[in-house]
């Protein structure tokens, strides 16, 4: 008996859907890269630095996204100590990503990104840091602000 | 309630600039960027770009959770649909 032709639509697992399938932690698979990149001292540290920037995205990703989670929920600001820990632990993880890829070159990424939206990405989190744990505008710069937002020059 | 146009820009700029596509991030902060100053010139630059940021950044948290709630009820109605 002839096999029936695969159909396009079908999911390649019967019990999975796509968007079922199971996900890796962004941490465990840097874990991967980089115990890869140990074993291979002459892994070229452009393609190194580029598969360590595919992961540090997806962890700023899950990152925000719990952020957004907890702000929604209400509960953001009642644990603020672990938003900053990670938030720190990204800023400091993407300086050194950053630094790596400038110096030492990064593997082709693009359509995905380019140097300058990883860049972009760790600006992002800093700003969100000084935003949120940075020093506070004086009372007359809020006034000015204020302003600009309801039709006032200041 | 309502927010000037200026307001809604910068904060939607500021999202995509977070939550857009990666590739999309570089263009995206550059949008945000030039708003602010825009905001800055428009003060006389008596505040900077960076100050206008921080102190819309609790309007921002407020605008984050909103976008959160709507998400979720778009994929909630997704999934009530016929044929999902």
């Amino acid at each position: 008996m002839p096999l029936p032709e695969p159909s396009l639509s079908a999911p390649r697992f019967a019990f999975l859907s796509e968007s079922e399938e199971p996900k890796i932690p962004a941490n465990k698979a840097a874990s991967v890269v980089e115990w890869i990149a140990a074993q291979q001292p002459g892994l070229p540290r452009p393609i190194a630095n580029a598969a360590l920037a595919k992961i540090w995205l997806l962890q700023v990703d899950e990152f925000r996204k719990s952020e957004q989670l907890m702000m929604a929920s209400g509960e953001h600001d009642k644990d603020l100590t672990t938003h900053c820990f990670f938030l720190l632990k990204l800023i400091s993880n993407g300086k050194l990503l950053l630094d790596n890829a400038k110096t030492m070159g990064i593997a082709e990424t693009t359509p995905e990104f380019t140097l300058n939206d990883l860049q972009a990405t760790f600006d992002s989190l800093q700003t969100t840091y000084f935003c949120e744990y940075g020093p506070k505008n004086s009372d007359r710069q809020n006034k000015i602000i204020e302003g600009l937002f309801n039709g006032q020059k200041s | 309630m309502a927010r000037s146009p200026e307001l809604e820009a910068i904060l939607e700029a500021w999202f995509r600039s977070e939550y857009g596509a990666p590739n999309d991030r570089a263009e995206a902060r550059a949008a945000l960027i030039e708003l602010l100053e825009k905001a800055a010139q428009k003060s006389g630059n008596e505040v900077t770009p960076f100050q206008i940021q921080s102190a819309l950044y609790d309007r921002y948290k407020v605008f984050k959770a909103e976008k959160f709630k709507s998400s979720s009820v778009q994929v909630a109605q997704s999934a009530l649909k016929p044929n999902n």
